[in-house]
C-alpha cells in the first residue's frame, strides 16, 4: 500500500474514532463542570487535536438533550449576550459510568493483544 | 451587545460579514417555529462573539472573519441542527406544524433521491449507449452513426442508411468516446457530492 493510502485509511479511521467518541467526551466533560457551547467546544477541540468546524457539535448537543442524558437552561450574563450553558443529568451520568467501563475493558483487551 | 438583532461591530465590513451570516442561518432555519429559530441564532451569536472576543489581536473584520471560519459555514451544520430541532417536535406533545414540517421533509428528501436515481441511471445509460456507438462504428461503418432522417430529426443508432443522411462520419468514433468519458466523470462526480450531503 502507497504511503498516500495509508495516510488516507488512518485518516478516515481517525475521523470515525473522533465521531464514535464526541458523546462520551462531551459527558466527560460535564461531567466535571456544566459549561456554555464555546466554553465545551474549545475544551474538546484542544482533547481531540481536531480543526473540526465547531458549528458540527451543536446538533449532536440537540440530540443530548432529546436523549436526556443533558439538560440546558439559559442564563442572562452580565455583560454580553445570554448563554446556554449545559448539564449532565443523572441518566447521563449512568451513560458515561457505563461507557467508561467499556472504555477500559476495550483499553485491556488492546493492551493484552500488544503484549501478547 | 445588548440587544442579540443588532450589530456589535463599529467596522461596515464586520457588519456585514455578521448579518450576511445571520442572515444565512436564519434562512436555513425556515421550517421552524419563532422559538427554535431565535434560540439557534442567539446559541450561534454568543458563540460568535465569545470566539471573537477571545481573538484580541487584528481588527474587527478579521476577527469576525477568523470567528466564523472556526465555527463552520451555516449549510455545513444548520441543516442537520434543524432536523434535530424538528425531531424534537416529534415528542408527545409536538405542534401540528413541526411535525408537517418534518414530515414534509422527509418525504421531499426521499423524492430528491429517487429524482436523482433516474437522472444518474440515465446518464449512465447514455454514456454506455455513447461508447457502444463509438466501438460499433469501427465494425459497422454504413450503419452505424448520426443520422438525419428525411424528416431533419437527429437519430444516433444502427440505421439503415439509404434512407438516412449522416451527419459525423467517422468523427463519431471520438466524439463518441470523449463523450461517454466525460460523461462518466461528471456522473460520478456528482454521485460522490450526494452521497456525501446525505452522510453528513
Amino acid at each position: 500500500m502507497q504511503n498516500d493510502d495509508l495516510e488516507k485509511q488512518f485518516e478516515k479511521w481517525q475521523l470515525q474514532l473522533r465521531k464514535g467518541v464526541l458523546i462520551y467526551m462531551v459527558l466527560v466533560e460535564l461531567d466535571q463542570d456544566e459549561m456554555y457551547g464555546y466554553a465545551l467546544i474549545s475544551s474538546l477541540a484542544k482533547k481531540l487535536e481536531t480543526d473540526m468546524a465547531e458549528g458540527t457539535i451543536y446538533p449532536l448537543l440537540n440530540r443530548m438533550v432529546r436523549s436526556e442524558i443533558v439538560t440546558f437552561d439559559w442564563r442572562i450574563m452580565e455583560s454580553g449576550p445570554a448563554r446556554k450553558y449545559y448539564q449532565i443529568s443523572d441518566s447521563g451520568r449512568e451513560l458515561l459510568n457505563r461507557m467508561h467501563d467499556y472504555w477500559q475493558s476495550v483499553n485491556i483487551s488492546l493492551q493484552g493483544s500488544k503484549d501478547d | 451587545m445588548t440587544n442579540a438583532e443588532s450589530s456589535p461591530f463599529t467596522q461596515k465590513q464586520a457588519q456585514m460579514l455578521w448579518s450576511g451570516y445571520m442572515h444565512q442561518v436564519g434562512g436555513l432555519c425556515g421550517s421552524l417555529d419563532r422559538r427554535q429559530k431565535a434560540d439557534i441564532l442567539a446559541e450561534l451569536k454568543a458563540h460568535l462573539l465569545e470566539s471573537y472576543i477571545q481573538l484580541d489581536s487584528g481588527d474587527e473584520e478579521s476577527r469576525i472573519s477568523a470567528a466564523i471560519a472556526k465555527l463552520g459555514q451555516p449549510e455545513d451544520f444548520v441543516p442537520l441542527w434543524v432536523e434535530e430541532r424538528l425531531l424534537d417536535g416529534a415528542q408527545p406533545g409536538s405542534t401540528t406544524r413541526n411535525l408537517y414540517f418534518l414530515l414534509r421533509r422527509n418525504a421531499l428528501r426521499g423524492v430528491q433521491q429517487f429524482a436523482f436515481s433516474i437522472l444518474v441511471g440515465f446518464g449512465y445509460m447514455l454514456s454506455f449507449y455513447f461508447f457502444i456507438m463509438a466501438v460499433m462504428k469501427i465494425f459497422f461503418p454504413v450503419n452505424v452513426g448520426l443520422y438525419l432522417s428525411p424528416t431533419g430529426i437527429p437519430f444516433l443508432g444502427y440505421v439503415d442508411a439509404n434512407e438516412f443522411r449522416e451527419v459525423l462520419g467517422y468523427w463519431l468514433i471520438p466524439i463518441g468516446l470523449v463523450t461517454a468519458i466525460s460523461l462518466q466523470l461528471l456522473l460520478n462526480g456528482l454521485v460522490k457530492r450526494w452521497v456525501s450531503r446525505f452522510r453528513r
